[in-house]
This record gives C-alpha cells, sequence and structure tokens, in this order.
C-alpha cells in the first residue's frame, strides 16, 4: 500500500482514529445493508416495527431500502478509502455518517416506537463514533491541504454551466420549468417518479402550489438575506400584509371590500398588495436600516410581531374568526366551474410558476448592475462600501423595499388559494421556517434558496408523520449545515457584470473561473474575527 | 476620443480582444477616460485649516494646517498613533472635526454622506486592506466606478440605455485599471483568494475608479519586500503621471523620500514640520520624533 504516495505530498499512514472509523463505518454499513433488505422484504427486527406502525407507503418503503444504501455505499467507500489513503475518506465517511444518524432519526419520526427507538440508537451511536473520529483526525496532515478545497463535483457542474453558451443555457432552463410544469401529473401511482407524490396524505398539486409560494418567498427574502445581508426575521409581515390586503378587499366579511363585486378582484389587489408592502418596508426600513447585524434582526423580528398582534387584536382584522369568500383570479373551465378554486391546486402552482419567472428575471436584471454590485459591497463590508461611493442607506432601503414587495406578491396568492384569511398562518416560527429556507437553500443564490424553500415546505407534506416535528428537523439540519457547509446546499455565487460574461472572456480566455462562496453568513463572521484580531 | 461610434455606448477598449492583447496606449486613455486630466498644477487642492478632533478627553488632532496641492505626491508621516489615519478619516468625512475645516476643491467638507464626498473627488485605500472578498477583482473595480453612476433600481429593472451604457463603459474601464496597475491576470478571481500584494494593487485600483482628483493611500507598502516597494514607487509615480493627486501616508521613510514632492510630519496630534524630503530629513524636530534623538521626550510637548 506504501507504493501508492502522490508526487505532490508526501503523506503519513492513516491516524489509528481514523482506521477505527473506517471499521465502525464498514459495520455501520454492513447493518445498513442488512436493514435496507428487512425492510424491503418485510423481515428481521424492523418486520415487528413495521406491523405495529402506522400504516406506510410503498414509496416510504423504497425511499428507506434507498436511503440504507445510500449510506452503506458511502460508509464503504469511505472505508475502502481510508486503506488508499484518498483524501475524500473523510468527506465519504461525513456524509455516510450523517445520513445514518438523518435516517435513524427519521425512521424514530416517522414510526414512534419503543422498538424503532432501540433500533435507532443501534445506527445512530456508531455513526455518530465514525463522525467523532472523522473530526478528531488531523486530516491536513495526513490527507495534504485538498480536503479544504470545495467539492470538485459542485465546481465541475458550475463550470460546466458557465461554459455553456446563452442559448443552451436557456434551454436547460426551459426544460427545468416544463419538468416543474408537469409535476403535478405525476400521480402515485407512477414507477420511481411517483415517490414525489405526496397523496394520499396532502393532496398534491396544493402540496406543490405551498411549495411554489414559499419559493417565491424565498426569492423575495434572499434579496434582504443573501444579497443585501440585511437578517430579517419578520419577513412574515410583509407575506401577512399582501394576504390582508386582499381579505379586506375583496372578502365577504370586510366592510371595505372595494373590488368584490368584479371578477378581477384578485388581479386588481395584487398591485395595490404590493404597493401597500413596499410602503410598509419602507416604513420599517427608514428608521431601523441604521441598525447592523443581530440589532436589525431583533427590529425586524417586532415587525413581523407588530403585524400578527394587530391582525390578533384590531376589530376590524377579525383576529382569530378572519375573512372568508376571498377573490379568486377569473376564468371559468368549459363546464362553468372556476379555473382558479381552493380544491385545484394545479392553476395556482403554475401561476406562481409564472410569477417566479418574472421574479427571477426582474430580480437578475437587478442582481447584474449597479444595484446588485451594492448589495453585495454592503453584504461585505457597509463601511467600505459607503466610502467608494455607494450609498448605502438608499440601497439597503431598496432591498427592504423590493424584498417586501415580493413577500407581499406571495401574501396575495396564499390568501386567494386558501380563500380564508385569519391570524393564525403568521407567527415567528413561520417567519424563521422563511430564514430556514433561504439558509438552507444557500443564501444569494437563487436556485439554491428556492431549492430551500421547496425542501422546508414540501417534505412535512411528502412525509405526512413527520410534520409536527418539522420545527426539530429543520433545526438540526440547519445546525448540521451550518457545522458543515456554511454557504448552504448551493452556495452563493452572484454574476454582478452585465456584460461579465464577455469581460472575463476577453480576460482568461474561458468561463470565469468560480468556485463556491462561503456565503453570506460566512462572510460577516470572517469580518469580525479579523476585525477584533 | 477619436472613435466615437463606440464611445456612444461606453465602450473604451476594442471588444472581443483578449486583455493582454490590448496596447498600452489604450490602457491609459481608457484610465484617464472621463477625468479632468492635467489640471493646473500647484494651486491648492485640499486645505486643512486649523483642524483640531477631539474624542472626549483625548485630542487626536490639534491645530492641524496644511494643504495638498494639486499635481503632487505630499506625504503625511509619523510614528504611530501621530494622527495620520485620523487626518486621513477626517478627510473622507468618516470623523467631523471639532473646530476647524476642512476645504476640498472650493467646498467645505462638512455633513456631506461619506458617499458624496467620494463623489466630489477623494479616494482612498485601507490601512488593514477591505476589499469585497466574495467579488471577484473585477467587480470590486466596478463597484468603484459606480461612484459616478447613475442607474437606480428603475433603470436596472428596465435596462435603460443609460444602464448598458455605464455597464459597458464601466467594464472596460476597470479591465483597463486592473492592467493599469498590473494584476490583470487574476482578475477574474475572488479577491479574498487574491495574493496580498495584489489585495494591495486591487485597492489602489478601486479607488481610482472612483475617479478622484486626490487619491489617499493609507499605508499601501505595508508588508512589501523591497523589491515589491520599488514597483509600488513605480506605480504612484505613473498615476501622479496620470494627472491625479496622491496623498500618502508611509511608514518607510525611504519610500516616502524617494516618491514625495513635499513631506507633513505628525507627531502626537500635531503637525511638526512641512517641506521637501531634503528639508524634512534635516529637520531636527522629526529626527528626534522618529530616532528619539539628543532632545529625548522634548519633541511631544
Amino acid at each position: 500500500m506504501t507504493a501508492i504516495e502522490t508526487s505532490t505530498t508526501p503523506r503519513k499512514t492513516a491516524p489509528a482514529v481514523l482506521r477505527a472509523g473506517a471499521v465502525v463505518g464498514l459495520l455501520v454499513a454492513v447493518m445498513s445493508i442488512g436493514a435496507a433488505v428487512a425492510v424491503a422484504f418485510d423481515i428481521g427486527p424492523a418486520h415487528s416495527a413495521r406491523a405495529a406502525a402506522r400504516a406506510r407507503t410503498t414509496g416510504d418503503v423504497v425511499v428507506g431500502v434507498v436511503m440504507a444504501l445510500l449510506e452503506a455505499g458511502l460508509l464503504a467507500f469511505g472505508a475502502f478509502l481510508v486503506q488508499r489513503r484518498d483524501g475524500r475518506a473523510r468527506s465519504a465517511l461525513m456524509y455516510g455518517a450523517s445520513l445514518t444518524i438523518g435516517s435513524s432519526l427519521f425512521w424514530l419520526l416517522v414510526q414512534q416506537k419503543l422498538s424503532t427507538l432501540l433500533w435507532a440508537i443501534g445506527f445512530a451511536v456508531p455513526a455518530l463514533a465514525v463522525l467523532v473520529a472523522v473530526f478528531v483526525a488531523p486530516a491536513t496532515r495526513w490527507f495534504g491541504a485538498e480536503y479544504t478545497a470545495p467539492s470538485p463535483r459542485v465546481s465541475r457542474l458550475r463550470l460546466w454551466w458557465n461554459a455553456l453558451p446563452r442559448a443552451q443555457q436557456w434551454l436547460w432552463s426551459l426544460i427545468a420549468v416544463a419538468i416543474a410544469v408537469v409535476l403535478p401529473f405525476i400521480g402515485t401511482g407512477v414507477p420511481l417518479l411517483g415517490l414525489i407524490n405526496s397523496e394520499p396524505g396532502f393532496d398534491f398539486p396544493i402540496a406543490l402550489f405551498d411549495a411554489s409560494y414559499y419559493a417565491l418567498i424565498a426569492l423575495g427574502l434572499n434579496v434582504v438575506i443573501g444579497q443585501a445581508g440585511l437578517l430579517d426575521l419578520g419577513y412574515v409581515g410583509f407575506f401577512a400584509i399582501g394576504a390582508y390586503v386582499v381579505a379586506l378587499l375583496t372578502s365577504s366579511d370586510s366592510s371595505i371590500r372595494a373590488f368584490s363585486h368584479t371578477p378581477w378582484a384578485w388581479i386588481i389587489c395584487v398591485p395595490v398588495a404590493m404597493a401597500i408592502t413596499m410602503l410598509s418596508g419602507l416604513v420599517l426600513g427608514a428608521p431601523t436600516l441604521r441598525l447592523r447585524g443581530d440589532y436589525l434582526a431583533i427590529v425586524t423580528l417586532g415587525f413581523g410581531e407588530i403585524v400578527r398582534l394587530l391582525a390578533d387584536n384590531l376589530p376590524g382584522l377579525r383576529g382569530n374568526v378572519g375573512f372568508q369568500n376571498l377573490a379568486q383570479p377569473p376564468g371559468h373551465h368549459s363546464d362553468g366551474t372556476a379555473i382558479f378554486s381552493q380544491t385545484d391546486g394545479k392553476p395556482w402552482y403554475w401561476l406562481t410558476i409564472g410569477l417566479i419567472i418574472v421574479v427571477l428575471l426582474l430580480v437578475g436584471n437587478l442582481e447584474r448592475s449597479r444595484v446588485g454590485r451594492a448589495w453585495v459591497a454592503i453584504r461585505e463590508d457597509e463601511d467600505a462600501a459607503e466610502i467608494m461611493g455607494v450609498p448605502t442607506f438608499k440601497f439597503k432601503l431598496w432591498a427592504f423595499v423590493i424584498g417586501a414587495a415580493i413577500g407581499g406578491l406571495s401574501g396575495t396568492l396564499f390568501a386567494g388559494q386558501i380563500g380564508f384569511v385569519n391570524n393564525q398562518k403568521f407567527d415567528p416560527a413561520t417567519s424563521i421556517l422563511f430564514v430556514a429556507a433561504v439558509v438552507l437553500g444557500g443564501a444569494g443564490n437563487k436556485v439554491g434558496v428556492m431549492l430551500g424553500a421547496f425542501l422546508v415546505s414540501f417534505i412535512p407534506y411528502r412525509f405526512n408523520s413527520i410534520y409536527n416535528e418539522k420545527g426539530l428537523i429543520f433545526g438540526i439540519a440547519l445546525i448540521a449545515l451550518m457545522l458543515f457547509r456554511t454557504q448552504g446546499l448551493l452556495g452563493a455565487r452572484q454574476r454582478l457584470l452585465t456584460y461579465g460574461r464577455s469581460a472575463y472572456h476577453r480576460i482568461t480566455g474561458g468561463p470565469e473561473a468560480l468556485d463556491t462562496g462561503k456565503g453570506a453568513f460566512a462572510t460577516d463572521v470572517t469580518k469580525s474575527s479579523i476585525g477584533e484580531a | 476620443m477619436t472613435s466615437s461610434a463606440s464611445e456612444a455606448d461606453g465602450q473604451l477598449l476594442p471588444a472581443d480582444v483578449p486583455l493582454d492583447e490590448v496596447s498600452d496606449e489604450q490602457i491609459v486613455a481608457a484610465v484617464g477616460e472621463h477625468r479632468e486630466a492635467s489640471v493646473a498644477t500647484g494651486e491648492s487642492l485640499l486645505v486643512l485649516d486649523a483642524v483640531t478632533l477631539r474624542f472626549g478627553g483625548l485630542t487626536a488632532l490639534d491645530d492641524v494646517s496644511f494643504d495638498v496641492r494639486r499635481g503632487e505626491i505630499l506625504g503625511l508621516i509619523g510614528p504611530n498613533g501621530a494622527g495620520k489615519t485620523t487626518c486621513f478619516n477626517v478627510m473622507t468625512g468618516v470623523y467631523r472635526p471639532t473646530s476647524g475645516k476642512v476645504v476640498f476643491d472650493g467646498r467645505v467638507i462638512k455633513r456631506q454622506a461619506k458617499h458624496t464626498i467620494t463623489r466630489m473627488g477623494i479616494a482612498r485605500t485601507f490601512q488593514n486592506i477591505r476589499l469585497f472578498g466574495e467579488m471577484t477583482a473585477l467587480e470590486n473595480v466596478v463597484v468603484g466606478t459606480d461612484a459616478r453612476h447613475h442607474t437606480s433600481v428603475p433603470g436596472a429593472l428596465g435596462r435603460t440605455r443609460r444602464h448598458f451604457h455605464e455597464e459597458r463603459s464601466a467594464v472596460d474601464r476597470a479591465m483597463a485599471l486592473l492592467r493599469f496597475v498590473g494584476i490583470a491576470d487574476r482578475s477574474a478571481e475572488k479577491a479574498r483568494n487574491l495574493p496580498y500584494g495584489y489585495q494591495r494593487r486591487l485597492e489602489i485600483a478601486r479607488a481610482l475608479a472612483t475617479e478622484p482628483k486626490l487619491l489617499c493611500l493609507d499605508e499601501p507598502a505595508a508588508g512589501f519586500n523591497p523589491a515589491e516597494k520599488d514597483e509600488l514607487v513605480e506605480l504612484i509615480k505613473q498615476i501622479r503621471g496620470e494627472g491625479y493627486t496622491v496623498l500618502l501616508i508611509e511608514h518607510d521613510m525611504r519610500l516616502v523620500m524617494g516618491v514625495c514632492d513635499r513631506i507633513v510630519v505628525l507627531e502626537f496630534g500635531h503637525k511638526i514640520a512641512e517641506g521637501s524630503p531634503e528639508e524634512i530629513r534635516n529637520d531636527k524636530a522629526v529626527v528626534a520624533a522618529y530616532l528619539g534623538g539628543e532632545e529625548d521626550d522634548d519633541g511631544a510637548a
């Protein structure tokens, strides 16, 4: 084995702790394969738990088998790489162990039985040992510096994407949109793909609509958090204002309903709601945007609560009773039933996809302009930005106002689809969930935050049994992410120049050499630690 | 100035020509574009008139007066804690003087926002490098050019003609500036991944991008080896040659003596000397302040 020395960095033998980790990992891998087989064929120790568990779909079982095989594969591969003294061993073991712990937790929550607890501990404890081994091992010395380098797989994907001609990027985007559009038609019966379907637990098109308006929210919040670096914990306030505008202007319970007689009521409400949320963004931002970091977060949290408490206590806003019979967009099927209804999520989902595309284009325009650069400059170093001629206050306010408008837009969609608005959906926990979607997916990355939003909103619907524990699960996921991958699932990387493509081509003769960013939060941390040093 | 067609859409460098094949003349032309080059030299550009700055009981600057003349390189030197950077901060609007005034280009610097002062024509670099780490070098410089731009949210959303014009000229000017300071080869990389010397030069390029009349460099040679310092001297001279006025804070006496036209010496917030490098070198108070000399601590009083 000593013959496989690489020429660049002389490497020592694997530390004992890492070898032990590899052995335990191999053990867990074998156990996982056993468990996968047991789940698949309904035998063994898993059987009793299964029999006693609530009814589960074949989808759950397939997911279980896939997860078990994946973690087994990763752990076994990691153990193999430790023998080869390959730098990727660390990541393989780390991901395998994390997945094992995650899936143990997942099954525990799905089944909620004592037998599952023992079974989950059996997996999670050795996996935790592997994780500890991986972190204790002096890996830099052993593997060389490259294990800290960004995952080459991600970089290659990015390079591939950046090198594509514009037309091809559009084509791929079009394919992605097409897939999103046909998604509601994938029934539970479709082999493999059908696994994504949330039925019978939850109506699939409506679950997709929920995910899509979450994606819209995440895009809006991403302008504030991801681009301008302003931690806004009260974003739900704008969402609520958007919803309440529709309610007040169109509900049969409202005394000031202005447009309830025209079929265009909902559509008229959208610009009105956006204008009002923009105004409220201005009202919140103007006095508070002089605050920074944690202080701003506290004030915005207060704003979200103020909006909710107003909804609770103002008689005109009807608190818990709420508003019924909200307007919906016009249009009828040939049989006379309305296209946009509470029961059919598909038209709402498609409408939201359309709006997401429009918002993506507009926000993209902003990103590749003086505005986007000002935002990132503010996020990176506000004082330096100001001294370099960036009117920081003005652009922070713009970020707030634009974010608010998108939040309001999302609120109108939510209110229209549900057809009912009361004070129950706008609590701080929801606000934190919005932030979680942005951070999970990768603050500053538009595709990333939409992915984050999809995960945060859709997973509880798909795995109905964990719906009530979603806060716990996403909390753990966030902690894990902040430990292992600060930049979120997809790292931030804005393109900030309209003519960047040609410019970088003139400089490097190829596409821009990009690496994954550390993201909005990591930068902040590094900066302050250097500043105090 | 010749090809009006390309100038109309903001293009400063030939399109589709790799950056390292663009001629030096074109680079210099693009760097100097729009700027009021060849200003009348000699007259005062920036005047500090009896500036005093107190932080509570601490007097950081005490009745400091000097002027920076157009087209010169003025050195601002002094031992640690003498008030050099504080002086910078008063000029760039970070601090407001307790008494006295700062006049730049005929206008008093008072309550203007910091970004307005930058737009009046004062640009600076930072003693401890403060680049936008997650941006590429090119993007960093384009942020500097944005100081002169007017596109805001409506213009960027609607992609107005002005937006495209500004974007094109900004990218070209930024690339020219990166070539000018000698770091063009890595301009596509993130600022935080650049080597130290490149980061220092990138700060200068970003400051130049704001089209300043006065460029303030805060210890630009800190951490440089002698060869790098010589290159920096060349660069500073070249910058002055392009018509910029330079104010330089520096510790390295050899560098200061080699590049400055005039030197102002601060110690404990007082101005103790002002004059040509030759005069400063022979000034007793300065020698005492720097070397401790025979007079020991008397210079402070």
